[in-house]
């Protein structure tokens, strides 16, 4: 995380002409929020499908393999914000969060378990699925500002981010962890996202939850 | 008098069980199908689908020992799994009172790089029993599977009989109301054969209820009450053990 984020930093960094010090802990911020919200597309394909040894054997709720995987994600993020704490430390001398970090950190939880709920029922019924989706993430990826910043673009093409849903998801949790206050109408956006993801899940457990133990 | 309480019943159950090929289960082909007019999946044994049960119905009471009997893919088995609510039945309901434990394909949902005892903490959770609970049973359930120093290792360093003699003793360890058997369970080399048979015994007779799957005529007419006869998914007999075993035979 740290050798990537720091590769990462140094290159940009040079080409946006940004001091290292400051883009150190935005990319490191980023990246760590960035994998969090991305497991849906990097394991929410296949959660069905690991579980499937225990769909067959013991009756559980299809939600339980959600949260099983929502919460070691969020273990593994805390790791990882560990990370940049350190860096924060570092380069800034502080390490003052901003507390809409809490409201921020809820949206996405939320977001990762609906959406892993959808692309996870997807994945059963459809095998490829699993191996399509992390590369749909990693397009996703240079289109989000985790690497660049929303500054570097003024034209039009602003649209790259104003319509890319991943960016206000981002920017609830990584703009509170650098010290930044978001405005609220961030967190709207995302509050939608949510609740089109939660909506898209509760149709699709409704429509295909019969059939979940039977297509793994 | 008080009627017997009715702990499991089924409902005009059917299950129609999807199989897919290669190609069928891929979006890639699914979607050019689609752009194609149907030319990439133009054969239709693409999607197969099997009636695996076809309008089960039976109430089962309180101390009631149901057998199912059938030749192999006659439905017994994904009955089990409806019965068990691992698979929804695709028309009709089963309800069931009372927590019901299954023990269809055991050695699944076992964690190899886990050590024995966080194992049985795995199991004992999947079956809906909770900490303390689990922990009052993790010293009966190491004495009986007699694995010495194994309990603290990884379940991947254990032998297939070791592997055996843990999950059978977790998984007659917990007390179920209403146990569900493919086939009766032993394990392990002689010695602990003869002892796995008899705790086998204590824990059927503990449950309220069984439903145990097998092709054994002794078995089937020695524990169970009632027998539920299976072909092609449909119940062909529903009653006495004994009775359609003899039949048989004249």
């Amino acid at each position: 995380m740290l050798t990537t984020a720091g590769a990462l930093a140094l290159v940009f960094s040079t080409i946006f002409h940004v001091p290292l010090t400051e883009f150190l802990p935005f990319v490191v911020a980023g990246l760590v929020v960035f994998t969090f919200i991305g497991v849906p597309f990097t394991e929410g394909g296949d959660v069905y499908l690991q579980a499937a040894s225990t769909i067959k054997a013991y009756p559980l709720p299809f939600s339980f393999h959600i949260f099983r995987l929502a919460a070691r994600s969020l273990i593994v993020f805390g790791h990882n914000l560990l990370v940049f704490a350190a860096v924060k430390l570092i380069f800034s001398h502080n390490l003052l969060v901003n507390p809409q970090v809490i409201l921020g950190l809820f949206l996405v939880s939320v977001f990762v378990a609906a959406s892993s709920v959808v692309l996870g029922v997807i994945g059963a019924r459809f095998k490829d699925v699993r191996l399509l989706v992390p590369y749909v993430w990693t397009i996703v990826f240079y289109l989000t500002p985790v690497i660049w910043t929303t500054k570097s673009i003024h034209d039009a093409r602003s649209f790259i981010y104003k319509y890319n849903p991943f960016y206000y998801l981002l920017e609830t949790v990584r703009n509170p962890l650098l010290g930044i206050y978001v405005p609220w109408n961030i967190f709207t956006v995302a509050l939608l996202i949510d609740l089109l993801a939660v909506v898209a899940a509760v149709v699709s457990l409704a429509m295909f939850r019969k059939r979940i133990a039977l297509w793994v | 008098m008080v009627a017997p309480k009715v702990l499991l019943s089924a409902r005009g159950v059917r299950l129609t069980y999807p199989v897919y090929t290669i190609q069928a289960s891929s979006l890639r082909n699914t979607v050019l199908n689609l752009a194609t007019g149907g030319r990439v999946l133009r054969d239709a044994g693409n999607v197969v689908h099997i009636q695996a049960l076809d309008g089960v119905s039976f109430d089962l009471f309180e101390g009631d020992r149901l057998g199912l009997y059938g030749h192999n893919g006659s439905g017994k088995t994904t009955l089990l799994k409806v019965l068990a609510g691992i698979y929804e039945p695709t028309h009709g309901e089963v309800v069931a009172h009372g927590r019901v434990s299954s023990m269809i394909e055991m050695g699944h949902g076992m964690d190899p790089d886990a050590t024995g005892v966080e194992n049985i903490k795995i199991m004992g959770r999947y079956r809906g029993f909770n900490g303390r609970e689990i922990k009052a049973k993790i010293d009966e359930i190491a004495e009986f599977a007699d694995l010495g120093p194994f309990i603290n290792l990884p379940v991947r360093t254990y032998s297939a009989g070791m592997t055996m003699r843990l999950l059978f003793a977790t998984g007659t360890c917990f007390d179920p109301d209403i146990l569900i058997l493919d086939e009766w369970l032993g394990a392990g080399d002689a010695s602990f054969m003869e002892k796995a048979q008899q705790r086998m015994e204590n824990f059927v007779s503990r449950s309220r209820m069984l439903v145990l799957a097998s092709h054994s005529h002794d078995l089937l007419t020695r524990v169970c009450n009632k027998l539920c006869v299976l072909h092609a998914g449909r119940v062909v007999y529903f009653g006495d053990p004994q009775e359609y075993f003899q039949r048989g035979k004249v």
